[in-house]
């Protein structure tokens, strides 16, 4: 189905050859849950056509208070999340390629190594680390998002998330803080269960097109912004997402913990 | 990170492929073929000494696969991790030091097999 | 047999500043981008541009027919480079155009003899030459598995923006 120039004239803010870029990017998204599952659907809404999709879980009913596209239906028939999520997708698009990896990333890492943009929609610091370091190593830009909500006892609940763009050469996660050892080791000592964080959609909503937002403007360049770096922190209860004040207090130089000259495929070295 | 004569020979000694590689900033050593403990199924994996401080670990041993000790109690695998482009597995076994030689730190994570 | 490069936003931003300058001599000038390798799969390499150095003044040649030559001491350094870091070396320069450049006569007749002598030195490494406009570029490369230079498939910039000048 071929679609007319006008399909995308509410976005032709974005740029005269906004619609090629998006078009000839190639999206990885890692994770097709409650935040992946958004962040494909607005892709497909925008235009980008080439996906890698990596999850190997199936539905569960408890995924339906956030899992878009997911049916109950789908939850009768256990499906996978890729499959809900390239549905969503060639639903929108039908000329979109969809390549599903039903398989955690790191089982296939050569495939998210095609990708120009990567989605980390992943529980846990340590999940985190590793798509960093691959994404890291092969030059490829990152955007992380997640959310958790915080319990403290005789207070209500509180909502946070962060949407993260690492970019190669620039400050890393770990440089921004929000990788630490005080968050690995803890999440470490629970024998590496990043636990069952409690998840909504509205939240992932906002954090998921944020994240969107982020890529869209990685690849059209529209707001001319260079922001090369972006640590956003959302409040669930006061509905905001601000840049995180350590962004103001970054040492100055090159991201120290991803040397450039150390990318590429590991050499070892014979003692 | 850089080795004595004396350090590289008690590596190579214990696996005489052994290597090192950078991940990030962190130099590690890779140890193919590492014969473990009597008793572990597998009895041979590859290994990968993370010889600093890691998620509050004075030093981590990774093993390219996880490991089985019929009969015996299980090593608490508490992480998995990617490291030189290749995935590996670690049990919870703190040494609590860091005046180890290298090869005295896998000794020492290897009694974690035991 | 498949090589995709991406640039690190720096290095190509480097490489720009660098060769827009004019020269005493020389029409325009070149420079080297080191390159680490990434294998996808058998037929199927990544470029990963992550280092420019310029050529020094000094080691240009006065002939007017090419509008730059490089001499012995500017090879002889990108052949140290390889040997000092085990990068890979991309020769580059930059057509003052937009849309995709081509390679001159001299280009093509001169990149082999370049990037054999790299190899020499370097032949678990990636070398070739890549040419920029300002919107676009095109590459020949080598990679371990094959001496031959094949037009690289894809060309990004990893910045911000993201440039995809080849594809």
């Amino acid at each position: 189905m071929n679609f007319s120039p006008d399909s995308f004239s509410r976005q032709s803010f974005l740029g005269p050859n906004s619609q090629a870029q998006i078009e000839n990017c190639v999206v990885g998204v890692a994770g097709l849950g409650g935040g992946g599952s958004h962040i494909v659907q607005q892709l497909a809404h925008l235009g980008f056509l080439k996906f890698v999709l990596f999850d190997r879980d199936r539905i569960e009913a408890s995924n339906l208070n956030r899992l878009i596209g997911g049916t109950a239906e789908d939850v009768s028939n256990h499906r996978l999340k890729i499959e809900i999520a390239q549905r969503l997708i060639v639903g929108i698009r039908p000329a979109a390629e969809v390549e599903m990896i039903a398989d955690i990333w790191q089982n296939c890492a050569d495939v998210l190594k095609r990708c120009d943009v990567i989605f980390g929609c992943v529980d846990g610091f340590d999940q985190r680390r590793q798509l960093e370091s691959t994404a890291r190593r092969y030059l490829i830009p990152l955007i992380d998002i997640g959310m958790d909500v915080l319990v403290v006892e005789g207070s209500p609940p509180e909502i946070s998330g962060q949407v993260i763009l690492s970019m190669p050469g620039e400050p890393c996660m770990t440089c921004m803080g929000f990788l630490n050892d005080h968050s690995l080791a803890r999440e470490a000592a629970r024998y590496g269960d990043a636990g069952i964080n409690p998840q909504v959609v509205w939240s992932n909503g906002v954090l998921a097109s944020t994240a969107v937002g982020l890529a869209v403007d990685l690849v059209t360049d529209w707001s001319k912004s260079l922001r090369k770096r972006a640590y956003l922190c959302y409040r669930g209860s006061t509905g905001t997402l601000t840049p995180h004040v350590r962004l103001d207090y970054l040492p100055p130089g090159p991201c120290p913990h991803h040397p450039t000259d150390g990318v590429g495929d590991p050499h070892l070295r014979l003692l | 990170m850089s080795y004595t004569a004396e350090e590289i020979a008690e590596l190579k000694a214990l696996c005489p492929e052994a290597a090192e590689g950078k991940e990030g900033s962190t130099t590690v050593l890779v140890l193919p073929s590492l014969s473990l403990p009597s008793g572990c199924v597998p009895p041979v994996v590859d290994a990968l000494l993370w010889p600093g401080m890691r998620d509050n670990y004075p030093s981590r041993l990774y093993l390219s696969q996880k490991v089985v000790k019929p009969g015996a109690a299980q090593p608490n695998w508490n992480s998995s991790a990617r490291i030189l482009e290749r995935n590996w597995h670690a049990y919870s076994w703190n040494l609590n030091r860091t005046d180890l030689r290298p090869v005295q730190m896998v000794a020492e994570h290897l009694r974690g097999l035991q | 047999m498949k090589a995709d490069i991406r640039l690190l936003g720096s290095v190509y931003a480097a490489a720009i500043a660098d060769l827009s300058r004019p020269h005493p001599v020389a029409a325009e000038r070149v420079g080297f981008i080191s390159v680490a390798l990434g294998k996808l799969s058998p037929n199927h390499f990544l470029l990963l541009g992550h280092g420019y150095t310029a050529v020094p003044d000094a080691h240009y040649l006065d002939y007017p027919r090419a509008g730059a030559c490089i001499g012995p001491d500017a090879i002889r350094a990108a052949m140290q480079r390889i040997l000092d870091t085990g990068a890979g070396q991309l020769h580059v320069h930059l057509h003052d155009h937009s849309g995709r450049p081509r390679p001159s006569r001299t280009d093509l007749r001169d990149m082999p003899a370049l990037v054999k002598s790299l190899n020499v030195v370097g032949p678990a490494c990636a070398h070739g030459a890549i040419i920029l406009s300002s919107d676009r570029a095109w590459a020949q490369v080598t990679v371990p598995d094959s001496r031959q230079l094949f037009d690289a498939s894809a060309v990004t910039v990893v910045g911000f923006p993201l440039l995809f000048l080849n594809r």
